[in-house]
């Protein structure tokens, strides 16, 4: 295999475009996105819903159609695979969805769910399909037994172990988790994450983790990308996001995290309103209209990701990003609470 | 995994009284439709008649299996038209005669008799024995509706599955299709149809009824398609690295034949109807074979005078559809794997 510092996963320049049906539109779902995800690392994309997360997820295994860049899996080019040279490498990565139950087809026992990609691929035969199917449903916290049962007799927390089952099955090296925990109640959230971390640990694989959840993120990831409205405004390590975000909507979505332990706080900042169509996003940065910091600059200018000044890996799309806001008025008067 | 799957959906088929029952009731139906010669026929399943045995009756049935009648012999002299039956039958040593002794095209003086010990359900305006023709109907119309509507059922869900899953061009010249087929005055073109074949049988009305009716199911199936092709499970078989045809056979059409299946059920009724149509106006099945559409039709023209005419033919088509529409919807919840919570009451 290549070497560690070879990136699994690289975007360059991303973007997937839809035409809206029925108008002249065009909906940006995802615009211009480039990162780099190394081997056994986990990159953490979060961002609002509707601000193209999961189209980037489904964009970068080709589930949805590529309108321009590049995706480029451990050294190929995808964007323009196409049939059968495509469903080969799809053994290679993987996706666990949001929801388990609408992924999973009602009427398809656990076992051939999971037996599925074995088939698909021809990985393994006869009983030894059964065998595989029993140790990855033993390996996710399931019974052999289980396989027999349909989805709908099991609890949410266990159709995602069947979904990551069948994912994990086919051996992949990349797998996207999409939301894998939001659908489920919490003590199941802490499983099905603990199980994911093990399974990092054991197979050596590599996430793209999407959440919406900060805490999940800050627990999971090694790095963090920050989504608005189809653009990274923000990426890089996690503690370097987490401890110094350098654009204001990182800083805004780290104020909504209840903290059990509340801290002094810098100022408390909170937006207004809600985020533009990506069909038609506002000219300039696309986050200015809810900036508090806002200036003339925002309004004309669209900002490109910079490296910051305290680490070159941290990357952010901010005017300001140099500045230290923390004691700046807000110029956007209402986008301050006391 | 694959083998265990037949036995399951039996298991649970099984539970279901009325599909059970409806099950039974068809499998009889086919029963009396092979059956019918030794069941009703003025010949005797088994007689001696002067020192020989002979087997007339069963000999019919075994006749009326495909193509073997190349193979085994008439039994003469019993299926000579100048033969007495009736007179051998009484000079013979023994006879086993047939539950219903006429048959289907016998003609008697007594016409329009009501129903009695000799004809259970009276004879008809041409003094036909009602009960024979009706068992003789029965096989026209389980091959006119169960053929015809199996033709339907693959054309429609080929079609409409086609449709609503390849989208764009097909989509296009299957849907336009589809509403020519609907907006055609389809009992017309039926009529047309069987005015230019030379000799109309049963297979012809199969045929065309088949290729009619499939319009209702490919609709549905292409609705379903449409619903289930950006289901979250069908991106998950993409993402798996399933080609199209397995997304569309292991995933999507499983979960779309329950309504289909419902529908087909429907249609078998409606074929069974429209055979009847196609029989009183003498396109259909050629007179005089017996059909349940021929002998609703007699029987409404006479309705003032022999109105006991009316209930075996449509007793027997009301009961078939029925039974035809519960075996449907037993088999479609039995195949829905949610279906075994239904057994569970509160309480």
């Amino acid at each position: 295999m290549s070497n560690a510092t070879f990136p699994l996963l690289c975007a360059k320049d991303l973007s997937v475009r839809y035409r809206v049906s029925g108008g002249r539109g065009v909906l940006m779902a995802v615009n211009d996105v480039t990162f780099d995800l190394l081997r056994a690392t986990t990159l953490g994309l979060v961002g609002e819903s509707g601000c193209g997360k999961t189209t980037l997820a489904r964009a970068v295994l080709r589930l949805v159609p590529v309108s321009d860049g590049q995706v480029v899996f451990d050294g190929l080019d995808l964007s323009h695979l196409s049939g059968s040279h495509l469903r080969r490498l799809r053994r290679r990565m993987q996706i666990v969805f949001q929801d388990p139950l609408g992924s999973l087809s009602p009427r398809m026992t656990i076992g051939d769910a999971v037996g599925e990609g074995l088939r698909i691929h021809r990985l393994r035969r006869g009983s030894a399909i059964r065998d595989r199917v029993a140790e990855m449903l033993e390996r996710v916290g399931l019974q052999a037994a289980d396989m027999v049962r349909y989805p709908y007799e099991l609890s949410g927390g266990q159709r995602q172990r069947v979904a990551i089952a069948r994912a994990l099955a086919v051996g992949p090296e990349l797998l996207v988790c999409d939301e894998p925990v939001s659908a489920l109640d919490v003590s199941a959230q802490a499983q099905i994450l603990s199980l994911l971390v093990g399974l990092r640990r054991d197979f050596g694989l590599t996430y793209l983790f999407i959440s919406h959840n900060l805490a999940i993120v800050d627990s999971v990831c090694d790095a963090v990308a920050v989504m608005y409205l189809g653009r990274f405004v923000e990426i890089g390590p996690r503690a370097a996001v987490f401890e110094n975000p350098g654009h204001p909507y990182t800083r805004v979505l780290l104020e909504s995290v209840p903290d059990p332990e509340p801290r002094p706080r810098r100022a408390s900042l909170r937006t207004i309103g809600e985020p533009a169509s990506p069909s038609s996003p506002p000219p300039g940065c696309p986050f200015h209209p809810r900036c508090p910091f806002a200036v003339d600059v925002c309004r004309h200018d669209r900002p490109e990701l910079r490296a910051t000044s305290s680490a070159p890996a941290h990357r952010v799309a901010c005017h300001r990003a140099d500045e230290d806001l923390s004691g700046a008025t807000p110029s956007n008067a209402s986008g301050i609470t006391a | 995994m694959l083998q265990a799957r037949a036995p399951r959906l039996w298991r649970r088929f099984r539970r279901r009284r009325l599909g059970m029952l409806s099950l039974a009731g068809l499998v009889l139906l086919a029963a009396v439709a092979v059956l019918r010669p030794v069941l009703a026929s003025r010949l005797p399943i088994v007689c001696r008649y002067e020192g020989r045995l002979y087997f007339p009756g069963l000999v019919g049935v075994l006749r009326s299996v495909p193509f073997a009648s190349a193979v085994v012999e008439e039994s003469r002299p019993f299926s000579l038209p100048s033969f007495d039956v009736e007179k051998a039958v009484a000079d013979s040593s023994f006879a086993v005669r047939a539950l219903i002794p006429y048959d289907p095209l016998d003609y008697s003086s007594e016409v329009r008799a009501r129903p009695s010990r000799q004809h259970w359900l009276g004879t008809d305006d041409l003094g036909r024995d009602v009960a024979a023709r009706l068992v003789h109907g029965t096989a026209v119309s389980l091959k006119v509706g169960l053929g015809a509507m199996a033709l339907a059922g693959l054309v429609g869900i080929v079609l409409g599955a086609w449709a609503g899953y390849a989208g764009g061009i097909v989509d296009v010249v299957v849907s336009r299709l589809i509403e020519l087929v609907m907006c055609f005055p389809v009992f017309f073109l039926i009529l047309a149809v069987m005015v230019w074949v030379e000799e109309p049988g049963v297979t012809h009305v199969v045929f065309v009824i088949g290729l009619t009716a499939w319009t209702p199911i490919a609709r549905l199936m292409r609705a379903e398609m449409l619903r289930l092709r950006g289901s979250e499970f069908a991106v998950a078989a993409r993402a798996l690295g399933a080609g199209p045809v397995r997304v569309l056979v292991r995933h999507l059409l499983p979960n779309a034949m329950a309504p289909v299946a419902v529908t087909i059920t429907f249609g078998v009724g409606h074929a069974i109807l429209i055979e009847a149509g196609l029989s009183w106006l003498g396109f259909g099945v050629p007179p005089p074979a017996p059909s349940w559409g021929v002998m609703l039709r007699s029987a409404y023209d006479q309705i003032q005078s022999a109105p006991f005419l009316v209930y075996p033919p449509c007793v027997a088509i009301f009961v078939t559809v029925l039974m035809v529409n519960w075996l449907g919807e037993a088999v479609r919840d039995a195949a829905d794997p949610r279906g075994e919570s239904e057994n569970l009451v509160p309480g």
